[in-house]
């Protein structure tokens, strides 16, 4: 029954030190002008101490095949730790005012990737009618377990309002809990970190931040299956994520804020109007600074999915009759690419990251726009296309 | 053959040796290594110019100081927009204009600490007595001006309670270790001291005038006064100011004529002139201009300002009198064009650069005027001069019937407050006077203060926020 089994497990420590060379000296570079003369200041803090990036890698997979290979797979888990982190520490604007940042690696900086992976390949029919099914599920579990004592605005504010947080995941979202619309107002409430439903101002924002969201799936794969009779072939995958929640950073605009300049979402029509109203969505207003679109968990939605990513058919002409035409083979097919989709998430794509700005290690203060990634601000939506093709091998 | 064979081998191998490090270890192309910059007098010159630079930038006199001076008063219409937090009073630590102010101030004090270390470890041999001394000076001028300027716009005034914190003190160039660490706010106290020390000792090392944008005694004894004047300590701001009136005689710095040239001068000069009457000033030029944010706060030519001047009884423009030239050429709406009908602050207009004006001697005569009052023994008419040279300059008659300190006192403030009007004064003179309503707020009430930036605080764990 048991056909084929493989063990094999690796370790290893390797270092990394992705970063802009010349970060451990100092420089001067230009700065300004006055008077026509040229000013000239340090460009950089330097940091000497810089070292390598380390990641210990373990994993341990169990390959195997049953049924005279008819089921066949591999089962993997494994764990990522990493140390010494490089990183752009922030440093205290009083201390030179234009230098935000310095590269450091400490080793109280670690995050630790934990995971397992199963896929099954099996052939439920062969014969003239095939039938074979892929299949795979990941978990992984991504966690900061020590962030050495930096605060969480202090990895630079990554876009979309998403941190570094010690005992969360990377890139979790950093803000106030959503507490609804005051019904005699229609003004947006929060929670303050003792509980209560306060007004959702400036001030109040900021001071009543908590760790919230889920960047990251509970579970994410797909399955594949590929059918043949004959000349005809049919494939098709469907790919599904459950539990990974996505901030949309641009609903805030769609949803009442941008009243006046962009297309709003139908939510809106749902909006607080007169004193009673109950509703999750504040009143629109085209003052100013109103404060009813402030960034909270409001905007944080469960970006579960799943999706017929491709699936075609085709049909191979019988090599009998081509032949006489002084052609191999033909084949005619249909492909279509992202046919379907059930998802609970209300923007555009459940499917789409925060665009990477690589430019952004240029602007050091944003320099961790990669943290950002389920934070997404008006991505393109995945495009749905059909392909009808022909091959022909002459 | 084969010896040289040998020699050509062994050249290779010492050749390549030798520039095996410049291969894996290149100097980058476009920048200055920083080990040994210092060592060279004409690089410490440009760290100083740097410094001048972050005080010319929009996020300092460039703009965000005169905009948030407009913003904390009350003689300008903020409602129109750009008022965002301080409409209404709920500040974020994400502040912009916060943010600015915060920046702008601790660049010029950083590059300013540099320059100050260089001169004081005697880094470049090759500097001169003189130089050095002028360096340490400009740069002790410019760490109090922005350490001074940045405590009065983050902290409590120092009328309500000297000990509530300030703003942080840097007085050294921090380095990597030192620039990560966390640093408490200094208090009010400490912060007005330590601007004071630096100031105190600016005057005894600058020359009397400097090349025109730069420190001189003069700016640094102006500056000195000005200080004073905010502790309300009186006494010594009466000397101060005293010592650089004197001064500004002596180098022939005056009053501008009572007419447009005269009135109009101090705000519409542009590159190394000094106008009359300007004791500190940043210059700036085609080529180096920094003054599109100042420019275009106060006035715009295709419309409504961001800041109209309010024009209700109480404020700064209903207290103009009839015939000043102030008014006339540096507020009024144009009169020939009736549908410009809001007056709106001609100081900094246009479309061109111009140099702004940080201390003007008027400031020097009201603040002697006050402080001879407020001391206490003075002779009336000691007061009305310093007023009527301001009047004067104004073109309005002379006062001569206040003789008591109250009604000193009243004419005093009210020609100061249309004197200085868009040049940062009036929040600071209601803290000083200890005002209950300042746009709604009371003069010891932190809530009405921008919050210490997210760029501190998020790196600071030692600040206590307002």
């Amino acid at each position: 029954m048991l056909n084929f089994l493989k063990l094999r497990g690796s370790y290893g420590l390797t270092g990394s030190s992705n970063i802009f060379p010349y970060q451990s000296k100092s420089f001067y570079g230009r700065y300004g002008n006055y008077l026509g003369a040229t000013g000239q200041s340090p460009s950089n803090l330097p940091n000497p101490d810089l070292s390598w990036q380390q990641t210990i890698q373990t994993d341990l997979s169990v390959e195997f095949g049953l049924l005279n290979n008819r089921v066949s797979g591999t089962l993997s888990v494994y764990q990522n730790q990493s140390s010494k982190i490089l990183l752009d520490r922030p440093v205290p604007a009083s201390a030179t005012g234009y230098l935000p940042v310095v590269t450091i690696n400490t080793g109280d900086v670690r995050v630790r990737d934990r995971g397992i992976e199963l896929s099954l390949n099996t052939r439920n029919l062969t014969g003239p009618f095939t039938w074979t099914t892929d299949f795979n599920i990941s978990h992984n579990n991504n966690v900061v377990t020590s962030a050495g004592g930096i605060l969480p605005d202090g990895f630079g504010a990554a876009e979309g309002d998403t941190r570094v947080i010690e005992g969360y995941a990377t890139g979790i979202s950093y803000l106030p809990i959503y507490a609804g619309v005051d019904p005699t107002t229609g003004k947006e409430l929060i929670y303050d970190l003792a509980g209560s439903k306060i007004l959702a101002t400036a001030t109040s924002v900021p001071l009543n931040r908590v760790a919230a969201g889920h960047p990251f799936p509970n579970y994410y794969g797909g399955i594949t299956n590929t059918l043949t009779y004959k000349g005809v072939d049919l494939n098709f995958l469907f790919s599904f994520s459950q539990g990974a929640q996505i901030y949309d950073d641009g609903a805030k605009r769609q949803i009442g804020g941008f009243i006046n300049q962009w297309q709003q979402r139908v939510e809106v029509l749902d909006r607080w109007q007169k004193p009673g109203d109950i509703t999750n969505v504040p009143k629109a207003t085209l003052v100013d600074g109103s404060g009813n679109w402030n960034n909270t968990t409001r905007w944080l939605y469960d970006a579960s999915y799943l999706r017929l990513r491709t699936a075609t058919i085709g049909y191979t002409i019988p090599v009998a009759l081509t032949q006489r035409f002084k052609v191999n083979s033909l084949r005619l097919f249909a492909q279509g690419q992202n046919l379907l989709l059930f998802t609970p998430y209300k923007g555009w794509d459940p499917e789409t990251t925060r665009y990477y700005n690589n430019n952004a290690r240029d602007n050091k203060a944003n320099s961790q726009g990669n943290i950002a990634f389920a934070a997404p601000y008006l991505p393109n939506p995945q495009a749905r296309t059909i392909t009808f093709g022909i091959n022909m091998t002459l | 053959m084969k010896k040289i064979t040998l020699w050509l081998a062994a050249a290779l191998l010492t050749a390549a040796a030798g520039g095996c490090n410049t291969f894996l270890d290149p100097a980058p192309v476009d920048r200055q290594p920083g080990e040994n910059f210092l060592n060279t007098s004409a690089n410490v010159e440009t760290v100083l110019i740097s410094s001048y630079d972050a005080l010319q930038d929009k996020k300092f006199y460039g703009g965000q100081v005169q905009r948030v001076g407009a913003l904390y008063g009350d003689d300008f219409d903020i409602s129109n927009n750009n008022g965002g937090d301080f409409l209404s009073r709920q500040f974020s630590i994400f502040n912009g204009l916060g943010d600015d102010l915060w920046k702008g101030g601790y660049t010029a004090i950083f590059r300013a600490n540099i320059v100050l270390k260089a001169v004081n470890d005697n880094s470049a041999p090759a500097a001169t007595a003189a130089d050095n001394t002028r360096r340490k000076g400009e740069a002790l001028f410019i760490r109090a001006l922005a350490h001074f300027e940045l405590v009065r716009f983050f902290a409590l005034p120092y009328t309500a309670d000297p000990s509530k914190p300030g703003v942080v003190l840097r007085l050294t160039p921090a380095n990597t270790q030192e620039a990560v660490q966390p640093q408490a706010r200094a208090s009010v106290g400490e912060v007005y001291a330590q601007v004071i020390a630096d100031l105190q000792q600016a005057v005894q090392l600058l020359t009397p005038t400097a090349a025109v944008g730069r420190a001189s005694k003069l700016s640094a004894q102006a500056l000195l006064a000005r200080v004073y004047f905010n502790q309300a300590d009186y006494t010594n701001a009466f000397t101060a100011s005293d010592q650089a009136i004197g001064t500004a005689a002596a180098a022939n710095v005056t009053l501008g004529t009572a007419d447009s040239a005269g009135v109009v001068a101090p705000f519409r000069t542009v590159g190394s002139v000094q106008a009359p009457g300007t004791l500190f000033l940043m210059v700036n030029t085609a080529a180096d201009d920094n003054t599109n944010d100042v420019r275009n706060l106060f006035y715009s030519s295709f419309g409504p300002a961001t800041f109209p001047v309010l024009t209700t009884p109480g404020s700064a423009y209903a207290l103009f009198e009839p015939g000043d030239v102030r008014q006339r050429y540096l507020f009024s709406a144009d009169p020939g064009d009736p549908g410009n009908l809001i007056p709106t602050s001609l100081k900094f207009q246009g479309g061109d650069p111009v140099n702004v004006p940080v201390i003007r001697l008027p400031e020097l005569y009201l603040t002697r005027a006050e402080a001879r009052v407020q001391k206490g023994s003075f002779t009336p008419a000691d007061v009305r001069a310093d007023l009527n040279a301001v009047r004067t300059a104004a073109g309005l008659p002379a006062n001569t019937t206040a003789a008591s300190s109250a009604d000193l006192l009243t004419a005093i403030r009210k020609e100061r407050r249309v004197e200085l009007l868009t040049e940062n004064d009036r929040f600071h003179e209601l803290r000083r006077l200890r005002s209950a309503n300042i746009r709604g707020r009371a003069y010891d009430d932190s809530s009405a203060l921008l919050k210490i930036p997210a760029s501190e605080t998020s790196a600071n764990t030692l600040i206590v926020q307002n």
